[in-house]
């Protein structure tokens, strides 16, 4: 079937299913487009669909990222639970500096939908990603792009036992790697908040992260394959700031250090190991 | 520590502000409605163009950080905003390679007064050629990759006649222009938006119509129109929510909206889902 058509029939498919999914249940209980969702993304994982700029600290280069998580439909039957389908996307950039210019050397986009539930202290998530890569035009006749492009299916299970931590872990398939490779990947990590102290209309808490995965595919560079480059962690350590303890929205401001292959996939053969101060916008 | 240095004094900046009597801290919704017919407006959202057999993707969204108010009736927010949009093409055997990306990057102060609001932006774009345009690219995509980079001030004025109509419009100015040019530098941009009442749709949600018409009058590559016609519905939850799903059809016509193609005319019929965040 030409793509196109089949493009077109997803597309419909997500027409059909946005619009029936109020009729699955009565009203009281539904919520269409509520804001917020019901699985609180991972802070500490740097590609969670976020909002934020990165400054490397001993290199020159910047991350910039813009994305966010849509909670499209959300259940709360009486018993306490809530249930929350969404879709969510971001895209990635990697920019170098010369000069007054920031040239472009690499980007990644991610699109995906989830279904989460969350009951008292545990919430669970399962979904499926497209994520692509694309090498940046300042990279043009330095490097030869190549077809990075793949879907997987992963799930998550969060257990946050007080507002101070939460721990989680979870696993993932890629149902379609290109380029090939063992699809198996498999991630955990945990929070950790200090109590909110208030500044007057405002309050703010410090915070810590650590994310770690493993990859179980060996990237190639010319058919030679990378070893070495299946394990990434990332730490962060920084101020979160809310207007209200209760509100969802925050800006974050935040020094990290990652370990492992590049996170761009144009680059994923190379090993990546910075320090940054980071910006983000929970929204 | 120059950059440390600036991410301190912006925080602590806004930390002063928050402490003041009336301003509001990362509110819910921003001051001044989101344009919803300009195609570059911060916004998530996937657009099917079967006349070219390309598809474009959306993402961004304004992040209001404060809003405060000086008297009964007049709001001021500050805000910055983030987007970026990206261009496929469609080979075949589910297949998109990248012909170009754009990429937002602006802060804007707004006020509103009743049914009247402003906004002024100051706006970086980048422009990045996709690389399945990369030298040496198919005989018949032949792109060649510039350096576009720009910096605009723009100014724009709303007014709701009603909640149906709303019209919208105000000057421009490249502060910055990458190739750079002896173009004119101002541009103007305006347009009209028109809804239908809302009407009780499945599960005590809302659906209204809606009709825009946007235009950007710019100085460059000779002159230009750039048009946008949109016709589509728009669902929220309640009346008064602010985030809501459009599903719209639409007619572009003008110069490219991508940097890198900027030049090069550019006119087709686009189908497309919109998430207002």
């Amino acid at each position: 079937m030409n793509s196109f058509l089949k493009v077109n029939r997803l597309f419909l498919f997500l027409i059909f299913c946005l619009g029936t999914t109020p009729l699955w249940a009565g009203p009281a209980d539904w919520s269409f487009l509520p804001g917020g969702t019901v699985f609180k993304p991972f802070i500490g994982d740097p590609q969670e669909p976020l909002t934020g700029i990165i400054s490397y600290l001993n290199e020159v280069n910047y991350v910039g990222q813009v994305g966010g998580t849509l909670e499209m439909v959300r259940y709360s039957p009486s018993d306490g639970a809530q249930f929350g389908w969404g879709l969510f996307g971001s895209g990635y950039i990697l920019l170098g500096q010369d000069g007054a210019t920031f040239p472009m050397q690499a980007a990644n986009w991610f699109v995906g939908t989830y279904f989460s539930a969350a009951i008292d202290d545990l919430s669970f998530k399962v979904g499926a990603l497209h994520e692509s890569a694309h090498l940046g035009d300042s990279l043009e006749n330095i490097q030869i792009p190549f077809f990075y492009s793949r879907e997987n299916i992963h799930c998550a299970l969060s257990w946050q036992p007080s507002d101070y931590c939460r721990f989680y872990g979870g696993m993932g398939d890629w149902v379609d790697i290109n380029p090939t490779g063992d699809p198996f990947f498999a991630f955990m990590g945990t929070e950790l908040y200090s109590p909110y102290w208030l500044i007057d209309h405002s309050a703010m808490r410090a915070y810590v992260t650590a994310h770690f995965q493993y990859k179980a595919e060996v990237p190639t560079l010319n058919g030679i394959p990378q070893l070495g480059l299946d394990w990434v962690e990332e730490y962060q350590i920084g101020l979160q700031w809310k207007s209200t303890v209760n509100n969802s929205r925050d800006i974050r401001i935040a020094f990290l250090y990652y370990n492992g292959p590049n996170a761009f996939g144009q680059l994923y053969y190379q090993p990546d190991n910075h320090i940054a101060l980071a910006t983000f916008f929970d929204f | 520590m120059n950059k440390f240095l600036l991410i301190f004094f912006c925080f602590w900046g806004i930390s002063q502000s928050a402490l003041a009597d009336r301003w509001d801290f990362l509110p819910g919704n921003p001051l001044f409605n989101s344009l919803v017919g300009d195609l570059r407006e911060p916004q998530y959202g996937i657009i099917a163009k079967p006349d070219q057999n390309h598809y474009d993707g959306a993402i961004g969204q304004a992040i209001e950080f404060i809003q405060w108010q000086t008297n009964e009736t007049t709001k001021w927010a500050w805000g910055i905003e983030g987007a970026s949009f990206l261009e496929l093409d469609s080979l075949g055997a589910a297949t998109y390679p990248l012909r170009v990306s754009d990429w937002y990057l602006g802060t804007y102060f707004s006020e509103q007064s009743g049914n009247f609001s402003n906004r002024l932006e100051y706006e970086h774009v980048s422009s990045h050629l996709g690389d399945e345009l990369f030298d040496p690219a198919p005989p018949a995509l032949p792109v060649e990759h510039i350096i576009y980079s720009r910096e605009s001030l723009r100014w724009t004025s709303s007014y709701y006649f009603s909640e149906n109509f709303r019209l919208y419009g105000g000057p421009c100015y490249w502060t910055h222009l990458s190739p750079d040019s002896s173009d004119p530098r101002l541009f103007f941009h305006a347009g009209i938006e028109l809804y239908s009442d809302y009407f009780h749709f499945v599960a005590a949600t809302h659906l209204r119509g809606y009709f825009t018409y946007d235009l950007k009058v710019l100085g460059e590559a000779g002159g230009v129109a750039d048009q946008n016609f949109e016709i589509g519905v728009q669902w929220r939850w309640k009346r008064d929510s602010h985030q809501s799903l459009r599903i719209a059809a639409f007619y572009y016509a003008g110069n490219s909206l991508y940097g890198q193609f900027y030049q090069m005319p550019d006119n087709y019929l686009g189908l497309g889902i919109f998430f207002d965040p």
